[in-house]
């Protein structure tokens, strides 16, 4: 079983502000985290450090959220669980692709979002 | 044919059509122009009284009936058309002249032989004023205190007067089409715009109320601690203040731009402060897309007196014409560069496009030029943005001795 040390949560969003908040909710969680504020910087993350969670704004300089998500896909067994929030509307019609865990529409709460965090935590880290 | 001066009558009409038509060039109204070609008819067909009627909806409309008691127009006004309603009326319903010669004969005149009778008129002309898709716009008559047929001259004098009425009621019906259009366009791109905005605004605000809620679960959560540090409160409280500042300002703007300000007064603005208020309402759309959108200022704070609504359109209207030229380019990118002498605030925006055409470049300011395909321009955009400068004694440039497509925005910094 990981502890929460292990268990390596990356969160991209241009939106600084809301980046400090969403952070401080998680260290009070316990959760451990990476933030980056442009998909660039999002992707180099992913491409040196092993992730367990994107939390992924779609909406962002240079590379869109399901951009990244793209580029990842299928790419290593070891792909990161994704949760995209937006302001606009989802663009998923239907199902979710697989990993994805969520999309949450902007403005979001705090116990919604570690409701889901927690849940993937538990899935990978606990059993 | 000569008149009584001795002078060829085709040449004195010649001159009278001559003033009448520059009343219309004048643009004088419909009814004075109508008063002054029944004065013609009047003046070169002695012994004639005239009148003109406009059609509208199957009525009659009086235009002018200057020898006429009011009595006689006002029975006129709104008399329906008809075959055998009085020569005006059969003129307007058939589209043919309607000659009565003698009205105690003519069955033309059905129910209103007496009333016109009681005016003196014993015979009564009308031709009818047909538009060129065949439409009646009105009528113009020839009454006569005697029994009378038209004569040669009579004829001439009167297609004279239908062909300029023929020229003024046309053109007052296309004044009216293109004000109505006009309107309908007006009506139809700040829908366009506003739809656009409103997709955006949902994204704009969604943002920052998403801090707000961030913040309050983080309040809620930092309660269950035993001792709760006042700094994290009051730096909370103090987030959520420019939070709500943020969201305030964005209604602000949208309630500016979705109003016309070109009744505004004058106000001094900062030029960046413009610029940022503007750009919330594209810069979004610009990171979508991965548009890089830069900024350009001097040091010192330029300020500039100007309507703030209007700048504001006129530049939307630029940053949006260079979103769309560039959407779909490989090298994506908008340079804004805010500048000023002793008397003007200059504003550049130039996109990565790779300029205008030289075959465009005299007809983009033009109403109605547009290259976007469709629905998707009105061709308006820089009419109204060289409109809008222009009213604030300032200029909208095409510099095309850029490499790249650059409008140059000229504003003086004071209007009075």
């Amino acid at each position: 079983m990981k502890n929460k040390n292990d268990y390596k949560i990356l969160i991209i969003d241009d939106e600084i502000e809301l980046l400090n908040v969403t952070t401080a909710y998680l260290k009070i969680m316990g959760y451990t985290y990476l933030t980056a504020v442009t998909g660039l910087q999002g992707l180099e993350i992913l491409s040196k450090e092993k992730i367990d969670l994107v939390i992924c704004d779609l909406v962002l300089p240079q590379l869109t959220g399901e951009e990244i998500f793209r580029k990842l896909d299928g790419s290593s067994k070891a792909s990161p669980a994704f949760i995209f929030c937006s302001g606009l509307d989802s663009p998923f019609k239907g199902c979710l692709p697989a990993n994805i865990l969520a999309f949450v529409q902007k403005p979001f709460s705090m116990k919604e979002l570690m409701m889901i965090i927690d849940k993937h935590y538990q899935l990978i880290c606990v059993v | 044919m000569k008149t009584e001066s001795g002078q060829d009558l085709s040449f004195e009409l010649l001159l009278a059509q001559k003033n009448v038509l520059a009343l219309m060039a004048n643009n004088n109204s419909l009814n004075e122009i109508l008063s002054s070609i029944v004065g013609l008819v009047e003046n070169f067909a002695s012994g004639c009284m005239s009148t003109a009627y406009f059609v509208e909806d199957g009525k009659l409309r009086l235009g002018a009936a200057p020898s006429f008691p009011e009595s006689f127009a006002q029975a006129v006004e709104g008399c329906p058309i008809g075959e055998n309603q009085g020569t005006c009326g059969h003129a307007a319903f058939t589209g043919k002249r309607a000659i009565s010669t003698d009205v105690t004969q003519d069955i033309v005149w059905g129910p209103y032989r007496d009333w016109i009778l009681s005016y003196g008129i014993k015979a009564a002309w009308s031709t009818p004023v047909v538009s060129e898709d065949g439409k009646v716009l009105a009528t113009l008559s020839m009454c006569w205190k005697e029994v009378r047929v038209p004569t040669v001259r009579d004829i001439e004098v009167v297609d004279c007067a239908i062909y300029l009425m023929r020229i003024a009621v046309a053109k007052k019906k296309q004044e009216e089409l293109i004000v109505e259009q006009r309107l309908k366009l007006v009506a139809s791109s700040r829908l366009a715009a506003l739809g656009e905005m409103a997709a955006n605004l949902a994204h704009e605000i969604n943002n920052p109320l998403a801090i707000i809620q961030g913040h309050a679960n983080l309040l809620q959560v930092l309660t269950l601690k035993p001792e709760l540090p006042p700094a994290d409160v009051k730096q909370t409280a103090d987030q959520i203040e420019n939070t709500v500042t943020r969201i305030t300002g964005i209604i602000k703007g949208l309630k500016a731009i979705s109003k016309d300000g070109e009744h505004d007064a004058f106000e001094t603005v900062s030029a960046k402060a413009l610029m940022e208020e503007t750009l919330v309402f594209c810069q979004d759309r610009f990171k979508k897309n991965g548009i890089t959108l830069n900024l350009i200022f001097p040091e010192q704070e330029i300020t500039f007196e100007c309507r703030k609504i209007q700048i504001s359109q006129a530049l939307l209207n630029l940053i949006n014409n260079s979103f769309d030229a560039i959407q779909n380019r490989n090298e994506k990118w908008v340079n804004i560069s805010v500048n000023q002498d002793k008397e003007n605030c200059s504003i550049s925006i130039t996109d990565s496009g790779p300029g205008i055409p030289l075959e465009h470049q005299n007809k983009v300011m033009d109403p109605f030029f547009t290259t976007k395909a469709n629905c998707n321009g009105t061709g308006l955009g820089l009419s109204i943005t060289k409109k809008i400068l222009e009213s604030h004694r300032g200029a909208l440039n095409l510099k095309s001795d850029s490499p790249h497509t650059q409008f140059e925005i000229l504003l003086p910094l004071r209007q009075t």
